[in-house]
């Protein structure tokens, strides 16, 4: 006899589509909103576990004397300018130290079409020495450190379109437009990692040292390097030094030597703790845009009251007929709570999508500009509290035109 | 808490019914005995009573109390006094959920100008009615659309239909519950003379079919000299005066 759709729905769905524009439009606001809150969560969420999780294998960066986080970002995020170089020795000295199980020397200054080119050893790319923290090739080979060889990271094969046996000119310093005359020839393109390496290509430390136009003043003096003369140790320099170490007790004592005692170099360490300190330090910014998210979604809510409210009038004479018709003042009641409720439902459902468009864009920016992969699809718990809060905001503002139609004098209001 | 109706009662018996309205703010009775007055009275009915499927004309000039009485029948309107008993239960005495739910069951409202609800099609309107007395019958509903001839105008919204297709699903709607009276306010009003005869004979047959009183209000001459029982509301409360 009764089937399912004979209930308060067919009241909520029938008023819903007959004010159709004005759902939609409240709907689009609220979507708007919820997606924004949503995105915001999780944009910083995913961001902060990018470049505070799994940035980087190595434990600890190495480099001169300044801040612990232009280091980290310079080195392993290869942003911002390095905050100087330190002595070929201390590379050395610091390989050859027991509590270090690896050492990855990096030299900077130099890019190509905007990606940077820097400088490194061989063994960055050999699994067999290194375990982790390799960068596997996925095509060709790791260079020869004693060519004029290049491997580059996975974004830069496809969008500066270098692939094995592409030649390229690196130019000089991280923005600049002259190129040096020094060729390159790619042999190796990396594996995807979803971390800056992507976006770097590799030389051998050395090419840096004999870059036409470098300097090296690792000894206090200029020395200008060529491609005949081997270079004495005492000229090279390096701008940071990446570092696998023994354990994690052998980072705590040369945090303590490094930074605390001899203070002549800086020592990253972890290197998670350094980026935590930059969101940390940005928290009140995050605070104040999620604020503005919040009151963007009150005023998605307000839009829905106003909606609702508005059109009270109206409707009063519905209303009067139905409860001639029989209906009791509980079923306008729940009908109108149930109408708001859906409303900001469909928002919700809207709000993913815009959450989706929010995270998209979002990723391929942060992809092509820091390097870092963040991903719509990536689970978040504001992905399930938004769209809930969302609906639980448009119940209780349904309340208010809910209590109108709960009022609503029978006899006065019959047309 | 008797939840069906007996079934040898009366469809409708009334009471000993008042009802007035407050005079408005600011404007005061001169005397005591004003208070009294019948001024702010505006239903005094000694006795009314319709059989079951019994025909009543209700007739009255403008403010005379024909809406108002049909609205305390219904149990929207709280009255001042008296019984309303549809189909053997007192009105007054129930709470507003049971006399809502009772009025779903028992009562069928034919309004002035029909009154369908836009947004919903015939069919959904004429299932309204059952839906909030707990219990829809979609069959019954089709049946009675087929019976006043819209069997092919079930999901028609109510604009999408004439003035007399909409006075007829009013009419269906009035008896979807199967109700012991139906209670019909100036319903062939918006129609001209054919129509209201066709639309008159429509409901009365449809109403006997169906075991349902009738209560019509009208001001039309040719619809009331069709009714064997009449009544003047205006004459009715008079006489009551007159006895007090």
């Amino acid at each position: 006899m009764t089937s399912l759709r004979w209930n308060v729905f067919l009241l909520v769905r029938r008023s819903l589509a007959r004010h159709r524009l004005s759902t939609m439009v409240t709907a689009i606001s609220l979507a708007l909103a919820s997606g924004l809150v949503m995105a915001l969560f999780a944009l910083q969420g995913q961001s902060r576990t990018a470049f505070t999780g799994n940035a980087s294998p190595f434990d600890a960066v190495l480099g001169a004397r300044g801040s612990q986080l232009q280091l980290v970002l310079n080195s392993v995020f290869h942003l911002e300018t390095s905050p100087g170089n330190l002595p070929w020795s201390r590379y050395t000295q610091i390989a050859a130290d027991a509590r270090v199980r690896t050492a990855i020397p990096l030299a900077v200054g130099d890019h190509y079409r905007g990606f940077r080119v820097v400088g490194t050893r061989a063994q960055l790319f050999d699994r067999g020495q290194i375990e982790a923290c390799a960068l596997d090739v996925a095509a060709g080979r790791a260079f020869d450190e004693d060519l004029r060889e290049a491997v580059v990271g996975s974004q830069v094969a496809r969008r500066a379109g270098l692939t094995v046996g592409s030649s390229f000119q690196p130019s000089h310093g991280l923005s600049g437009d002259h190129e040096h005359d020094e060729d390159y020839l790619v042999v190796g393109v990396l594996a995807p990692t979803g971390t800056a390496a992507d976006r770097v290509i590799w030389i051998p430390i050395d090419g840096v040292f004999r870059m036409g136009g470098h300097v090296l003043r690792g000894a206090g003096e200029e020395y200008h390097a060529d491609h005949e003369h081997e270079i004495p140790g005492e000229h090279k320099e390096v701008s940071a030094v990446l570092l696998k170490l023994a354990s994690m007790e052998a980072g705590v004592a040369l945090d303590r030597e490094i930074n605390r005692q001899a203070q002549e170099a800086t020592l990253a360490f972890p290197i998670a703790r350094s980026v935590a300190e930059l969101f940390d330090k940005l928290g009140w910014m995050v605070r104040v845009l999620e604020l503005a998210a919040y009151l963007t979604l009150l005023v998605g809510a307000g839009g829905v009251l106003a909606s609702l409210y508005n059109t009270l009038a109206t409707r009063r004479p519905d209303f009067a007929i139905e409860r001639a018709l029989g209906a009791r003042r509980s079923t306008l009641f729940s009908s109108l709570v149930l109408e708001s409720a859906t409303i900001a439902a469909l928002g919700a459902v809207f709000g993913w999508l815009v959450y989706a468009l929010i995270l998209g864009v979002a990723a391929g920016l942060l992809r092509e500009r820091v390097g870092v992969v963040v991903s719509p699809l990536a689970w978040h718990p504001v992905l399930l509290w938004a769209p809930l809060g969302t609906v639980l905001l448009g119940a209780v503002v349904g309340l208010i035109p809910a209590i109108g139609a709960y009022r609503t004098n029978v006899a006065e209001n019959l047309p | 808490m008797a939840s069906a109706s007996t079934p040898t009662a009366d469809a409708l018996s009334v009471r000993d019914l008042r009802k007035s309205y407050a005079l408005p703010r600011g404007q005061k009775h001169e005397t005591a005995a004003d208070t009294q007055a019948s001024a702010s009275v505006i239903l005094d009915i000694p006795q009314l009573r319709l059989a079951r499927a019994e025909e009543l004309a209700l007739s009255g000039p403008s403010g005379s109390g024909k809406t108002t009485l049909l609205h305390a029948i219904a149990g929207i309107l709280p009255v001042d006094s008296g019984v309303i008993e549809l189909a053997g239960r007192d009105m007054t005495r129930m709470g507003e959920a049971q006399r809502d739910r009772w009025r779903a069951r028992h009562l069928g409202y034919v309004f002035q100008n029909f009154q369908l609800l836009e947004g919903f099609s015939a069919l959904e309107n004429v299932c309204l009615p059952m839906m909030f007395a707990g219990s829809v019958d979609e069959s019954r509903a089709r049946s009675l659309l087929d019976r006043v001839g819209l069997q092919s105008r079930l999901h028609h919204r109510p604009r999408q239909l004439s003035v007399g297709q909409r006075q007829r699903v009013a009419l269906a709607r009035a008896l979807a519950s199967k109700p012991a009276l139906v209670i019909a306010d100036e319903p062939t009003g918006s129609l001209d003379r054919e129509q209201a005869r066709a639309a008159l004979a429509l409901l009365r047959d449809t109403c006997r079919e169906n075991g349902c009183a009738l209560l019509l209000v009208s001001h039309d001459q040719d619809i009331l000299g069709a009714f064997d029982r009449r009544l003047d509301l205006d004459a009715l409360q008079r006489q009551s005066k007159q006895r007090s």
